[in-house]
């Protein structure tokens, strides 16, 4: 079976090539597969999914979405590919302040070019699935950081994409807020079909993964199934 | 898509909504302080045409005497009149449509018993009833050849007398007795000086002016153009016939060829240059306004640069992140070209109520507009490319 996604050799270098923040790291993906990654603080973990997303570029290796050789799309087919293909969630939620749920959830739909009307009745759906349906209106300040994480989901979901990276989704939230997300994200692989990429520190998360990498220095240190999944 | 964008931007200015409408003012007061300028310039133009209207624009002026250098641009005292034998051969002229002359001179007048010394303009009736359309309140206009008739300024007939003159009635001036045909209208600001003259036909001019009593000589003749004819060349053939019948040089030239045409380029070269040198000291408000606009572009992309990346992160591409900031930008420019202008255009009318001309033109709102919508653009266009160049990764860790 074709991988979702495919590094070969990937390295990624800052302080003009001295530092390397990816140290050729290769890897492939499953389709509807579950990865979790771990390691230490500054092992490259958010590096190597921001280039999995297609949101950063290695500066050197090969990134292969599906058939796609995305290291050689141009700037915008990249911005394209990474809105129909890729749903982000971040730790610290990252929603836009000024707007409301609802068109936080309608902002990829809007760069996609679909007409208001049908953005927003997406939008309200999406909400409903992540048990928002009374917080379309709701600003993110008048929101609680789970609400946050779940309306991050319902966005990371708009366009409908094959891949969810999620770096350290829970790392900001309460144990029962925390509990929620997981359910939401698990639901994205057993139900949803999607391929899921999570970055976490906490067993508790990770044990929810099918397949688990840990990075040190920026490589893989060790790449394992769990519990014979 | 765009009006989806702009929905996004006009968020983002209410959000920041004390901040938007600071910046907002600085293009207030720079469309407010430029539009009354220039329709103050504007007015003024106005005004001075409206005053010019008697003029036709197709009517050229031949006077005696020339402005030169070597005088220090004063006029060289006549050396020589001009003569009915000039008219003569300046109507026959190809361009010219018709034309007359005039004669003017002091002479004393008697209504009454009371004895005043007035000034008579005594000239072709073509040129009062054909080409200086000057009013009259009551009465009519010498008739060609007529004689011993006259037509009185406003303020003679008003008055100059303790009695009323009215049409009807007989005048002495000179030693020549003559009818009242009409009486003027008051003239306007600029033609007041009409109002204490007394007109009649040349040939009574010469009669009752001394100094033309036994000659040919005539101060100013006045030639109509004919219609769709070129005035400017038309007077230049003028001014060659007159070389020509003068025996003198363009240096030598004792006599000014004008036209209203001229006159009315002049007003409009000295408020045009009026208008640009006001509109330009009111440019640099604008200018501080634009740079009000670049600069609150830049702090609030500094402010939302997890948004840019976070944007970036679910898809919009970089011209789309462009396309947000510079709506942003353009929205406060055109509210404030909005705002500036209707303010402008209420000062504009209290000033005319205070009898200050002032007068806003449809095409200077319509350039305020898109002016301040372009200073807008202009102005946020660098924050805007920065904000759309920021690495998304970098973006997002910014803290
Ligand atoms: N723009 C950058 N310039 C220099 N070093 C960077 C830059 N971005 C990340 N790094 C470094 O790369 C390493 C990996 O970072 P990151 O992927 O964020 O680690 P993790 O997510 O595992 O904590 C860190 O040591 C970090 O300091
Ligand atoms: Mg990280």
């Amino acid at each position: 079976m074709e991988a979702a996604l495919r590094l070969k050799n990937v390295k990624k270098m800052y302080l003009d090539g001295k530092f390397a923040a990816l140290n050729g790291v290769s890897l492939d993906v499953e389709r509807e597969e579950f990865l979790i990654i771990m390691g230490r603080s500054g092992s490259g973990k958010s590096t190597l999914l921001h280039i999995m997303g297609c949101l950063d570029t290695p500066t050197d290796g090969e990134v292969y979405i599906g058939k796609v050789k995305a290291s050689s799309l141009s700037r915008d087919e990249l911005a394209d590919f990474r809105r129909k293909k890729i749903g982000f969630v971040f730790q610290t939620f990252n929603l836009i302040p000024n707007l409301d749920s609802l068109r936080n959830v309608a902002l990829p739909l809007l760069f996609e070019g679909i007409e208001k009307g049908e953005r927003e009745k997406k939008a309200a759906k999406l909400l409903e699935s992540v048990g928002l349906g009374t917080k379309l209106h709701n600003y993110p300040n008048e929101l609680s950081g789970g609400e946050r994480q779940r309306v991050a989901i319902a966005r990371a979901l708009a366009n409908n994409p094959e891949i969810i990276v999620a770096d350290e989704p829970t790392g900001n939230l309460d144990s029962a807020s925390a509990k929620h997300v997981l359910e939401i994200i698990s639901d994205l692989h057993l139900k949803e079909k999607k391929t899921v990429v999570v970055v976490t520190h906490e067993q508790y998360v990770a044990d929810m993964g099918e397949r688990i990498i840990y990075m040190k220095d920026g490589r893989i240190s060790q790449d394992g199934k769990l519990r014979g999944k | 898509m765009i009006a989806d964008l702009a929905e996004y931007s006009v968020m983002n200015l209410r959000h920041r909504s004390m901040r938007s409408w600071l910046t907002i003012i600085g293009i207030v007061i720079g469309v407010f302080s430029i539009v009354v300028m220039i329709s103050i310039a504007q007015g003024l133009d106005k005004y001075i045409r409206d005053q010019l209207s008697f003029l036709s624009d197709d009517i050229i002026t031949v006077n005696a005497g020339s402005v030169s250098a070597s005088t220090g641009g004063g006029l060289v005292a006549a050396a020589r009149d001009l003569t009915e034998s000039d008219l003569n051969a300046l109507k026959k002229l190809p361009g010219i449509e018709t034309g007359g002359g005039a004669l003017a001179g002091r002479a004393k007048m008697n209504y009454r018993n009371q004895n005043i010394s007035i000034y008579v303009d005594a000239a072709d009736p073509v040129l009062f009833t054909e080409m200086f359309t000057w009013e009259l309140e009551d009465g009519r206009w010498m008739r060609e050849n007529e004689r011993g008739a006259v037509v009185l300024g406003y303020s003679v007939a008003h008055d100059v007398f303790i009695h009323e003159v009215q049409v009807g009635q007989r005048v002495n001036i000179g030693n020549k007795s003559f009818t009242v045909v009409g009486v003027a209208k008051k003239g306007t600001a600029l033609t007041s000086s009409m109002d204490s003259l007394v007109f009649m036909t040349k040939e009574d001019g010469r009669e009752v002016i001394p100094e033309f009593a036994d000659n040919t000589a005539v101060t100013e003749i006045d030639l109509k153009v004919v219609s769709g004819a070129n005035i400017s060349e038309v007077q230049s053939e003028v001014t060659d016939e007159m070389l020509r019948r003068h025996h003198v040089t363009e240096d030598e030239k004792d006599f000014t060829v004008m036209s209203s045409a001229y006159v009315a380029e002049q007003v409009g070269n000295i408020t045009g240059a009026l208008s640009l040198f006001l509109g330009g000291i009111a440019a640099i408000s604008l200018l501080v306004g634009s740079i009000g606009i670049a600069n609150t572009m830049l702090m609030s992309i500094m402010e939302r640069t997890r948004e840019i990346g976070t944007m970036k992160a679910v898809g919009a591409r970089n011209g789309d992140i462009m396309d947000i900031f510079l709506i942003e930008s353009g929205i406060i420019g055109i509210v404030g070209g909005v705002i500036g202008l209707v303010l402008s255009i209420v000062v504009s009318w209290g000033m005319n109520q205070f009898g200050v001309p002032s007068s806003i033109s449809a095409e200077v709102m319509a350039g305020a507009l898109a002016f301040s919508f372009v200073v807008g653009v202009v102005s946020g266009y660098v924050p805007a490319r920065n904000a759309a160049e920021l690495n998304a990764v970098e973006a997002l860790r910014y803290e």
